[in-house]
């Protein structure tokens, strides 16, 4: 169930400081609970082309700069930059509770000091999650990150926190109905 | 030795069993929890792809249900969520408020949910609007709450506190928006990563418990994780005379002298100048006389500035004048909604030729009722102008202000200070109608 994070590999795809929750998905969407259409209007305000270039890529690494997902609480954020292909955000720092979202839907998230200025647009990366790095091999530099605590690594590693909750409600019986009222 | 306790340490210490120290993770379970169309958004469609058809049932016993962001009957998929949430609401027993009640925040208060001492944990950033009451309200992200609601408890980081310290009175027309803009704008780095707010000083007792609000609720624009107030004789008069037999009436809670904090900041109140956060993010602050814009839309609303006080302060400034763009007022709650229409506030907006509509978010987050479209300008009491949040692109452009200035500016067509209106003679003579209530009351 569980898969060692050591080889992310992307390309990247790199935005600017302070990327709010509005510019990850707009909220006028949030009414759509289907997260493979909301995946389609990721980053529709800020860069109206994300999903095609991400659906072109096969795949993306997302490179932040500081305060990334800032804003609104909303867990569609992550959601929808998974659902549209996005494999690992590094960014300079992150909102805490977009963070702890992100690894709560399993993507991989982390921190890299100087992140912004080092990857570039259109980089080949590879993000290794359990030793905390990121590497280019086209001129075989690295920057290290800051360690994922053991907790957010493991959620990450089983795909986010929905298995997890899977096993704990059939093991309390959550999985059946209330009894009828009035019975023992 | 043993070092002095913040705010957070003590209300989390309790609810934990334990001292706790900051940046240290703790499970916890929340005295009550706030959910909105969240719930029907993200975690009721979770709760379906686990299969659970339970939920713990002391969470489902101390949450409280709203929904205010999509309107009365809005949309067909707004629709839809509503019905899933009344559908989830009643199979686990939880209590829901009708659409059109109010915004999460403001009847979340009303309804005794914040209380001194308590820990509040909600699924809309906002959630921190709680902290004026003394209590330390945080967002969860929604899979965060599901797990809550699965197996009655989550996690939690343990904040560490910035303490702000209060001086002086807010002069005419500068509020608590003001100062949270302020705090915004020139201090937003020392609240990165995740630290609490905790207001404190002789400058809090210049507030009421519904202003301080405004301060606590816009902790979030700052990035702080809560915006904590003091439990003084202001906010014990307010819980007192609301909630005497509250189930959780907890004492207030302070921090110990010693205390030890992250960082300080210092704000002489009567320093304060009425501030505008201009495009495209809340720390843009400038102050009101250096911006000089048309606009082609006032919104008057949202959990930050559509209470009752605040709506005072628009009618006062309206009375007798009228309004040049569209200007859209939007009560907070049902409650407060009612008391405009007795005390003749309802009146000053409709003769001002103000579009009045029903408690709820509306445009402030992007939702129907009121949204700009490209090329517009809105002036805007709300917490949040990010590009295309109350509709529109990136032509769209929202100033943020306090309602005094919201007003001011729908009477002048562009953004302006209450005292640059011309003079003009009420319509509405407001104190008699206040007075009749009284007499009424009595």
């Amino acid at each position: 169930m569980t898969e060692p994070m050591n080889e992310i590999r992307g390309t990247v795809l790199a935005f600017g400081d302070g990327i709010n929750t509005d510019d990850i998905i707009p909220s006028n969407y949030l009414q759509y609970t289907d997260v493979s259409f909301l995946a389609t209007k990721a980053m529709e305000k800020i860069r109206p082309t994300f999903y095609d270039e991400v659906q072109a890529l096969g795949g993306c690494i997302i490179v932040g700069g500081t305060e990334f997902g800032t804003g609104s609480s909303r867990e569609q954020a992550p959601d929808c930059l998974k659902a549209a292909g996005v494999r690992a955000i590094i960014a300079e720092s992150f909102r805490p509770t977009f963070f702890e979202n992100s690894c709560n839907v399993g993507l991989p998230v982390l921190v890299v000091p100087g992140c912004s200025t080092w990857a570039k647009e259109g980089d080949e990366l590879i993000v290794d999650f359990e030793r905390a790095v990121a590497r280019r091999e086209a001129d075989d530099s690295s920057r290290p990150g800051q360690p994922l605590p053991e907790h957010y690594l493991e959620l990450v590693r089983q795909g986010g926190l929905l298995a997890a909750l899977r096993d704990y409600i059939v093991e309390h019986g959550m999985d059946r109905p209330y009894p009828a009222r009035g019975s023992a | 030795m043993t070092m002095g306790l913040t705010v957070a340490q003590k209300i989390l210490g309790r609810v934990v069993g334990r001292q706790v120290e900051p940046g240290e993770r703790v499970e916890v379970v929340p005295d009550s929890l706030l959910a909105n169309e969240m719930l029907g958004m993200v975690i009721v469609p979770k709760v379906d792809q686990i299969g659970a058809k339970q939920i713990d049932r002391e969470i489902a016993r101390r949450t409280m249900c709203f929904m205010d962001h999509g309107g009365v009957g809005a949309t067909p998929l707004y629709v839809g969520i509503h019905q899933s949430m009344r559908a989830f609401c009643q199979t686990h027993d939880i209590d829901i408020e009708e659409v059109g009640a109010g915004i999460c925040h403001l009847l979340f208060a009303e309804k005794g949910g914040a209380l001194p001492g308590g820990f509040v944990l909600g699924t809309d950033s906002h959630t921190v609007n709680a902290g004026a009451y003394n209590t330390l309200a945080s967002a969860g992200g929604a899979s965060e709450i599901l797990k809550l609601m699965v197996t009655g408890s989550c996690h939690y980081t343990v904040p560490h506190t910035v303490r702000i310290e209060l001086t002086g009175s807010l002069p005419q027309w500068v509020y608590s928006k003001d100062l949270i803009l302020y705090l915004i704008g020139e201090h937003r780095a020392r609240f990165a990563g995740g630290r609490a707010m905790e207001y404190t000083g002789e400058g809090v007792g210049c507030m009421s418990v519904t202003a301080r609000a405004t301060a606590s609720n816009m902790a979030v624009e700052a990035g702080a994780v809560a915006g904590i107030f003091p439990c003084d004789e202001i906010l014990r008069e307010h819980v007192e005379a609301r909630f005497p037999q509250a189930e959780h009436h907890w004492e207030g809670v302070a921090s110990d002298p010693d205390a030890t904090y992250a960082d300080r900041i210092d704000v002489d109140l009567s320093s304060l100048e009425p501030i505008v956060a201009c495009p495209h993010a809340p720390e843009n602050i400038r102050p009101v006389r250096e911006v000089d814009a048309e606009v082609d839309q006032v919104f008057i609303g949202s959990c930050t500035n559509a209470k009752y006080e605040d709506l005072e302060i628009v009618a006062k400034i309206l009375n007798g004048r009228k309004v040049r763009p569209l200007t859209i007022v939007v009560p907070g709650t049902h409650g407060i909604y009612r008391e405009c229409v007795r005390n003749g506030l309802l009146e000053v907006f409709l003769e001002a030729g103000c579009r009045v509509m029903e408690p709820g978010c509306h445009a402030c987050f992007g939702g129907p009722g009121g949204l700009l479209g490209p090329g517009q300008r809105a002036a805007s009491t709300t917490n949040r102008n990010f590009i295309g949040r109350m509709g529109g692109d990136t032509s769209t452009e929202v100033f943020l202000m306090s309602p005094a200035l919201a007003a001011a500016t729908a009477a002048a067509g562009k953004i302006a200070h209450p005292d640059d209106l011309p003079a003009t003679k009420p319509t509405v003579d407001l104190a008699a109608r206040s007075q009749l209530r009284i007499m009424e009351q009595r």
